[in-house]
């Protein structure tokens, strides 16, 4: 396994679509992104958890099994700070969200990426945020051939609020070439397949 | 005159308790205020007003008015009674079209457009999902009447501004991209409004109506009353008034976005079972006239041959439409009833008058859209292979490598792209989500997640030229 550097992105970004190789991050903002890793962007949909109507979660309880929306009461929607020098700050303050301590929310990426068939991707909150105790997420590993916008599980670990912006940079996307085989046929799988919200659970039994 | 006055506190009490429900009912917003940024404006106007009346009704029952003056007082709380209802029924529609069922990307584009067109305005148009089965455009012409009256009386009472639009579309076509392509025909009656066509059209067809009774002995035929001739002038005025405001929305709607509107509109009619194929109905065009128009534009502004290669059904029977002459049509609406010897004739003669009208409404759009309107088509031809292939492939389309060249589509052309896509080439992707193609459920999945891609798309592409990128 190795991380692919900045030029192999480039390279693979370019490929055409049903190149097995083509990888795609869209919208990319900025192309001048680091020589290991790509800046994720926090996007616009917001999926908050419900805090005190639900006394213990059963993901697998049959009603349970097909989505755990009831646990996901509402979905909000932060707009992109739209427009270069005519935004006012009404309208910047539109794009955030305040997350309190020990809270958490699941949110969208700006980007939504398609992964090479041999390259596997792993998501890091950037340091800066880190050092702010947020974490974003708890299962970073993406698998090859997955394409949607990733779910970020966002937490506020420290002990004051914390106001995130979308649009902004929040995470790094890691790329790591496969050694060996790798799945030859360009399907679709898993559940969160193509994904542009932040989607509620599914488990299966 | 006591008792006037008891009235006017009674009165005033009951309009405080009525704003601050309004204020109350506003700051409850269930969506924790995260509409669009035009709703956002909306709602704020509802406050503010709400905010001058109490202001107002509040000096009136701490300074109780001179008695010559509580009449008028009097009037003017009927005036606001009315405002109030207004608003309850604006800030209740803006509140209950939550974030969920806002096509958000759709909307903004539709602003940005707008935009474009009524430079320097800005416009704001507020989207609205409403309980009934159709789109339509809010008539805020009364509401405007009225702040401006009460503006006049009440200090620091806002006038519903001018650039202000708002547009409905089902609830249950919340998330939808591709048949939310109607809410463009919507802005197009926004649009004719900042034109003068309506007031000229009037002028002319009362003028051109009262020569036709002359010319044609109508005059002297008919014995009615003055009231029943004024029943006939207003039937008239208002059923082709309503026509013209309506092929002119259906013309910018072609223009602007191409088949995708016609294919939109296509999908609603399809569950609206009233709609009469080849007759005018009291406030539409019949169906096939207005196939017939768009069908004329869509040849006109390049389309024809991708129509033709996509959908060649759809094409035949466009091509079918465009053969019709106005006499194949006819009116659904009865004359008043003194004149029902007479409607045949005068159907047939508001019907060649619309015809002419449709000329003007023609140019106007070409006005509207500027010399330097680029025809759709064009970015359409350049990305359709590659927006296609990306939408085989369950990626959204929003940066397209062709041969190492970098490539952002046009929203017209995702539009148009994700229609066909919907309408023809679902089954490469339903394959490579390895569905079983009978499964309705899995269809379904299918279209939503197509709809969502086609959404971030246009969102993507409105980002990015924001950022300069494009």
């Amino acid at each position: 396994m190795s991380v692919l550097s900045r030029s192999k992105i480039i390279e693979r970004l370019k490929k055409a679509i049903d190149d097995p190789q083509s990888l795609v991050i869209t919208p990319l903002l900025d192309e001048d992104f680091d020589y290991d890793a790509v800046d994720i962007r926090l996007g616009c949909y917001f999926r908050l958890p419900a805090i005190s109507s639900i006394t213990c979660i059963e993901p697998f309880r049959e009603s349970h099994l097909k989505g755990g929306e009831e646990y996901y009461p509402e979905l909000v929607h932060k707009p992109y700070p739209y427009g270069l020098g005519e935004e006012t700050v009404d309208k910047k303050e539109k794009g955030t969200i305040v997350l309190q301590p020990q809270h958490a929310v699941l949110a969208s990426t700006l980007e939504y990426i398609k992964l090479p068939a041999d390259v596997s991707g792993e998501i890091l909150t950037k340091s800066s945020w880190a050092r702010y105790f947020i974490s974003i997420a708890s299962a970073p590993w993406i698998h090859p051939l997955y394409r949607g916008c990733l779910t970020l599980e966002i937490t506020n670990l420290g002990n004051v609020p914390v106001k995130l912006t979308v649009g902004e940079p929040i995470a790094q996307l890691v790329l790591i070439k496969l050694e060996g085989e790798s799945e030859n046929q360009d399907i679709i799988k898993g559940s969160y397949a193509g994904a542009i919200l932040p989607e509620a659970p599914t488990f299966k039994r | 005159m006591t008792e006037l006055s008891a009235q006017v506190r009674s009165e005033a009490f009951c309009l405080l308790r009525l704003c601050g429900d309004l204020t109350e009912f506003i700051r409850s917003g269930r969506t924790k205020k995260t509409y669009l940024y035009e709703t956002e404006g909306l709602l704020d106007h509802i406050l503010q007003s709400s905010g001058a009346i109490q202001t107002f009704v509040r000096k009136v029952i701490e300074e109780p008015p001179e008695d010559e003056l509580i009449k008028s007082k009097l009037r003017d709380f009927g005036e606001i009674r009315k405002g109030l209802s207004w608003l309850y029924i604006l800030a209740k529609e803006a509140i209950d079209s939550d974030s969920l069922s806002i096509p958000f990307s759709l909307a903004i584009f539709l602003n940005h457009t707008a935009g474009d067109l009524l430079k320097p305005k800005k416009p704001s148009l507020v989207v609205l999902s409403g309980s009934n089965l159709m789109y339509y455009k809010y008539n805020l012409k009364a509401m405007r009447d009225l702040t401006r009256y009460l503006s006049a009386r009440i200090e620091h009472y806002p006038v519903l501004a001018e650039d202000i639009g708002i547009l409905m579309f089902p609830y249950c076509a919340a998330g939808e991209v591709l048949v939310n392509c109607n809410l463009f025909h919507e802005m197009g009656h926004y649009i004719y409004e900042s034109t003068s066509l309506e007031e000229g059209f009037r002028n002319e067809i009362l003028d051109k109506l009262g020569r036709f009774f002359i010319q044609t002995g109508i005059v002297d035929r008919i014995k009615a009353p003055l009231l029943e001739w004024k029943a006939l002038l207003n039937y008239v005025s208002t059923l082709v008034l309503r026509w013209a405001d309506e092929i002119f929305a259906d013309i910018f709607a072609v223009r602007v976005l191409g088949p995708a509107f016609h294919l939109a509109y296509r999908e609603i009619e399809q569950l609206i079972p009233t709609t009469v194929a080849r007759a005018f109905s009291e406030t539409h065009p019949a169906d096939d006239y207005r196939f017939k128009v768009h069908a004329e534009w869509l040849v006109e502004d390049g389309w024809t041959q991708i129509l033709q290669d996509h959908l060649p059904e759809f094409f035949k029977e466009l091509e079918k439409c465009r053969d019709y002459k106005i006499d194949h049509f006819s009116i659904s609406c009865r004359a008043p009833s003194h004149f029902e010897e007479i409607q045949e004739e005068l159907h047939k003669w508001m019907l060649g008058e619309f015809e002419n009208m449709v000329k003007k409404i023609e140019g106007e759009v070409s006005t509207k859209l500027g010399n330097g309107f680029k025809k759709p088509v064009e970015d359409y031809n350049r990305t359709k292979k590659l927006v296609t292939s990306y939408l085989e492939h369950g990626v959204v389309p929003s940066t397209l490598y062709d041969d190492g060249t970098k490539l952002h589509p046009y929203p017209v052309t995702v539009l148009n792209c994700g229609f066909f896509f919907y309408l023809k080439g679902m089954i490469p992707l339903l394959d490579r989500f390895k569905t079983n193609l009978n499964s309705i459920d899995k269809r379904i999945t299918c279209e939503k997640r197509l709809n969502s891609w086609l959404g971030k798309a246009i969102e993507d592409w409105q980002i990015l030229l924001k950022k300069g990128k494009l």
